[in-house]
């Protein structure tokens, strides 16, 4: 049986696009569980500074490693999206295997 | 099998190419876009906070004091500094791992600018008010890197 281009398309994106949909709440969750953390301490920062209990060249510091944990944060939502994707590239590339493998009626791969 | 080559070439059929072409790619094994889990990254990262949270701690509660200064206590910085430089090296090895050493780089400037922080508050040392907000940031480094971390073995687990 000749193989259907667009019958193999449409089934890898029905085995990828479930993966991408499933999994990408995962990365919102945890990106705006750590902003709301790094939010907090800013406020912190934004009262200890109103009370005097830290100077201005401290709290300005303290304001920039508030910045290098958000990039940290973003970092990791960008490294969890590419394991995303590559979890839902396999699996569309299992999805050809095995329609390949039908049509060719012996296990090429 | 000698056969099948030469009829390969001389079918027209595109789709079948295609369809060659990825299997080739099946064949050379799953793809791959980030590095497998590493469990000196894990660990590393782990023992790096919990050197960092314990310092920090200990200088909030002798903060005021001569032996919460900075200069009482400067050795400890370029210590774990060079800790974190060795997994950023480590992550370097593999290509693939960009994103995990760029999370390291970003540890290790908050680990340079809390040693600003102690630096500057000279006979205070570091208290309460400064090191929480700080640590907190440092938690959120860590947290990034063993949260990657951690998902790539979730994917070695499949």
């Amino acid at each position: 049986m000749a193989l259907d281009l667009e019958e193999l398309a449409k089934q890898m994106f029905g085995a990828a696009f479930p993966i991408i949909k499933n999994r990408a709440p995962e990365i919102r969750a945890y990106a705006e569980g750590e902003f709301k953390k790094i939010a907090q301490t800013i406020l912190t920062i934004e009262g200890e500074s109103v009370q005097g209990r830290i100077t201005p060249e401290e709290a300005a510091i303290l304001f920039e490693m508030q910045k290098g944990a958000s990039r940290a944060v973003l970092l990791t939502a960008a490294g969890l999206s590419l394991l995303i994707v590559e979890e839902a590239i396999n699996a569309a590339l299992e999805v050809i295997k095995t329609a390949v493998n039908s049509a060719v009626k012996f296990a090429l791969v | 099998m000698r056969n099948a080559v030469p009829k390969l070439w001389r079918l027209r059929d595109r789709t079948f190419a295609i369809c060659v072409v990825m299997l080739l790619q099946l064949a050379c094994g799953p793809v791959r876009l980030v590095s497998p889990y590493d469990e000196v990254l894990d660990h590393g990262t782990s023992d790096v906070h919990a050197r960092v949270a314990s310092f920090v701690g200990k200088m909030a509660a002798v903060a005021g004091k001569p032996e919460g200064t900075y200069e009482a206590n400067q050795q400890f910085y370029p210590e774990v500094s060079g800790q974190i430089s060795s997994l950023i090296l480590r992550a370097k090895a593999d290509p693939k791992n960009e994103v995990t050493a760029k999370l390291f780089g970003e540890l290790q400037k908050n680990i340079g600018l809390l040693q600003k922080l102690h630096e500057i508050g000279k006979e205070r040392g570091l208290t309460r008010a400064v090191s929480d907000p700080a640590l907190s940031a440092i938690e959120v480094n860590c947290s990034a890197i063993l949260r990657l971390e951690i998902a790539k073995r979730r994917g070695e687990d499949k």
